[in-house]
């Protein structure tokens, strides 16, 4: 056979795939029976979606912020203490002469 | 079809480790200036007072919710009373001085060491009985429950701060 010919029957060659019925409906089902898996996280597979998104960023974020501020108001809340009892020794070395004498 | 390999987000185009290390790194973050704005803020009212000169007395007006007239009263008291407080603090030390160094020099109780104590004791007797006069006048400017919780604050500081305010009360009661 030549080249002539096998152009020929090449360009006369029809392909006619048969597609199932319910084909779409499988590969969609094989889809849903993957991501209804449970995968446990095994160091370094992170190939996990909520891992990806930003939604876990803003979270920490937004965790990071509340943490902050708890552990600041009751630092603050320490340091207020110790600063009134303070001033209490303050005003008790302005009229007492022996705890002004202690002090200096 | 798409090809599912190909990054269609921004959340796909960088890899999960990151976006982990970047809210690690940014939680951290937040939090530190959350944790030191907020120390500093709400610790800024009492840092000021602790740096005035007269933060005892601007305690003295908190604690005891004193009104501005009263105020003004004991803020005069109190600068008639510092030249007097001022004079026990040189007798004070005066006597003290001298006490300490006769205990240092004598080997047995001498007239000259029982004077130095009588001293040291009179100045103290002197010094409570000034800083009572103080405190009961400044007590008098207080509305009475205040007044009540000053006296019993100024008994536990400064009249017998080495000991319970009431150990006199229950020796005499027992």
């Amino acid at each position: 056979m030549d080249d002539d010919q096998l152009r020929q029957k090449l360009a006369a060659w029809e392909v006619r795939p048969e597609i199932p019925p319910d084909f779409q409906r499988n590969v969609w089902q094989k889809i849903a029976v993957r991501e209804s898996k449970r995968k446990m996280l095994s160091f370094g597979n992170w190939n996990n979606w909520w891992l990806r998104t930003p939604r876990l960023a803003t979270c920490a974020i937004i965790f990071g912020g509340l943490a902050g501020t708890g552990l600041g108001l009751i630092e603050s809340s320490q340091a207020n203490s110790r600063n009134w009892k303070n001033l209490e020794a303050k005003y008790v070395q302005s009229i007492d002469p022996y705890e002004h004498l202690r002090t200096l | 079809m798409s090809n599912p390999s190909t990054p269609t987000s921004i959340s796909e185009r960088f890899r999960p480790g990151y976006w982990l290390l970047f809210a690690l790194i940014g939680a951290l973050a937040v939090g530190v200036v959350a944790f030191y704005g907020c120390n500093f803020l709400a610790t800024r009212d009492l840092r000021e007072m602790a740096a005035a000169p007269n933060g005892g007395l601007e305690w003295l007006r908190r604690e005891f919710h004193l009104s501005d007239p009263q105020f003004k009263k004991i803020e005069a008291l109190q600068s008639a009373y510092a030249p007097v407080c001022n004079e026990m603090c040189r007798r004070i030390t005066e006597a003290n001085s001298k006490l300490d160094r006769l205990v240092s020099e004598k080997r047995e109780v001498t007239p000259e060491l029982e004077a130095a104590i009588r001293e040291a004791g009179s100045v103290q007797e002197d010094c409570h009985k000034q800083m009572l006069a103080h405190i009961y006048q400044v007590s008098a400017q207080m509305n009475p429950a205040d007044a009540q919780n000053y006296l019993r604050l100024m008994k536990s500081r400064v009249i017998q701060p080495a000991l319970s305010s009431d150990t006199a009360v229950r020796a005499a009661t027992e």
